[in-house]
């Protein structure tokens, strides 16, 4: 009898003891590109002018793999651990947006941040950070670490003017990442 | 429509006055049988209810994994020939997801949709796409000794509502040539379900070990039914947006009945006090 006890805990102490892969990465740079939401599926757009109504941007933001045990990778139970964390954003404009926004106001109300599945959103505020997630990535199993945020202007400019946009990244490490994109109207 | 193994545990209780593989009659016998049930079941449903074309698609399309069962299945011998049958009785079924976006894929045309459980990895889905009654079971049987050690015990069942759900549907929708989205979710509000069952099982008892008090044997049986369940609720949606204004729908009356036949075998024991000692 103690001997079938002794297999039953050490079998249960085998499955305890399984691991999954475990990954740490940081980001390590910031590109940022115009993107076109009015199809099904976001695009980066290299047009110079575009429906501000599906209009959006995209921040790349380059990860690099700083970790990663030798275990299977789960997209359940693996940790995928980012270890310099976005704490701000910061998203001004070249032109103003209206009389309460002038150029280089804080945008982040007028943005959101999208999740590639519709109507999956998170509001940006002008102190808070990003978490980037692949969670609702269509590919997340494959792709382990996100690599850019898409967000979408949801309250578009009254005028139509030409905009450049400037991104400011905060990260937990002290890093500060700065990418303005090329001028673009929006109409 | 589609057929399913189904297994059916049946705790089954007789308190029996005739002693059937003996042929004696004691009223003081007490017999106790267990057993498996194996059933194979053939399982359907019917929709009614003036729905429009998309929740119709949403409520009349159950394609997947009908399922249904009793456990446990008591039978108890109250008199001679008479007895109560009781248990609980559960329902399911899946809808079929790919039949649901290929409706939309198909035929909405003014946005871009996405059925929330379609896309997205790791099952981590909002929608619950199943089906799912719970009842309690109580009806009246008869204890037939036939020929030998055949018995035959047909029974009818009232099946009361404990529980019903009907499936949860989240559909997305993206304007084209615009950033605005919104969610319509599908879901059912006062779901409730009520039955019946007809049943008839052939039982073999064989006494083959035990002393000259207790004795035990072994029971081979059949088992054949069918079973009915109508449910009914009224479905609806709620539109949210991504400015999250939310907008409810008028409630539709649907009725969604489902019956099942069903056949199979019972293997079990069964023991009993001899009745000469």
């Amino acid at each position: 009898m103690i001997k079938y006890i002794f297999i039953f805990l050490f079998t249960l102490g085998l499955i305890s003891c399984s691991k999954y892969k475990n990954i740490e990465y940081h980001f390590s740079n910031l590109t940022v590109n115009h993107l076109d939401n009015s199809a099904a599926e976001t695009t980066v757009s290299t047009a110079d002018s575009l429906n501000s109504k599906a209009y959006g941007i995209r921040l790349n933001l380059y990860p690099i793999i700083d970790k990663e045990t030798s275990e299977s990778f789960s997209a359940e139970k693996s940790q995928v651990i980012n270890t310099n964390t976005i704490t701000s954003i910061y998203i001004t404009s070249s032109d103003s947006f209206d009389v309460n926004l002038p150029p280089g106001a804080c945008l982040n109300k007028r943005f959101i941040y999208y999740k590639n599945v519709y109507n999956t959103f998170d509001t940006i505020g002008c102190s808070s950070g990003i978490r980037p997630t692949l969670y609702y990535s269509h590919n997340y199993e494959e792709k382990r670490v996100p690599d850019y945020i898409d967000i979408l202007l949801m309250n578009p400019p009254k005028n139509h003017k030409t905009h450049r946009f400037k991104i400011t990244l905060n990260l937990t490490d002290g890093t500060q990442f700065t990418d303005s994109t090329s001028s673009i109207k929006l109409y | 429509m589609r057929y399913i193994l189904l297994f059916l545990i049946i705790n089954y209780t007789l308190q029996a006055q005739t002693n059937v593989s003996d042929g004696d009659r004691d009223t003081s016998l007490l017999r106790i049988d267990f057993g498996l049930n194996f059933d194979y079941h053939y399982v359907w449903s019917n929709t009614k209810g003036q729905l429009g074309a998309t929740q119709d698609v949403l409520y009349k399309n159950v394609a997947h994994e009908l399922i249904s069962f009793t456990v446990p299945d008591v039978q108890i011998i109250l008199k001679d020939k008479l007895g109560i049958s009781t248990g609980f009785y559960f329902l399911s079924g899946s809808s079929d997801s790919k039949k649901i976006e290929e409706f939309y894929q198909s035929t909405e045309k003014t946005y871009y949709t996405q059925l929330a459980n379609a896309d997205y990895a790791g099952g981590r889905s909002p929608v619950r796409g199943d089906y799912n009654f719970s009842t309690f079971k109580l009806g009246a049987l008869g204890f037939f000794r036939t020929y030998r050690n055949l018995v035959l015990i047909p029974s009818i069942n009232y099946l009361m509502n404990i529980e019903s759900r009907y499936p949860e549907f989240e559909i997305r929708y993206k304007e084209p040539g615009s950033n605005y989205m919104f969610t319509r979710t599908f879901y059912a509000e006062h779901v409730s379900c009520k039955g019946g069952n007809a049943n008839l099982r052939a039982m073999l008892y064989f006494n083959s070990f035990g002393g000259k008090k207790n004795v035990g044997g072994a029971i081979i049986g059949f088992n054949i039914g069918y079973s009915y369940l109508k449910s009914s609720a009224e479905v609806r949606y709620k539109d949210k947006d991504i400015y999250n204004i939310e907008t409810i729908s008028p409630s539709t009356k649907v009725n969604k009945d489902f019956s099942s036949i069903y056949i199979g075998f019972i293997l079990g024991v069964t023991f009993h006090r001899n009745p000469s000692h």
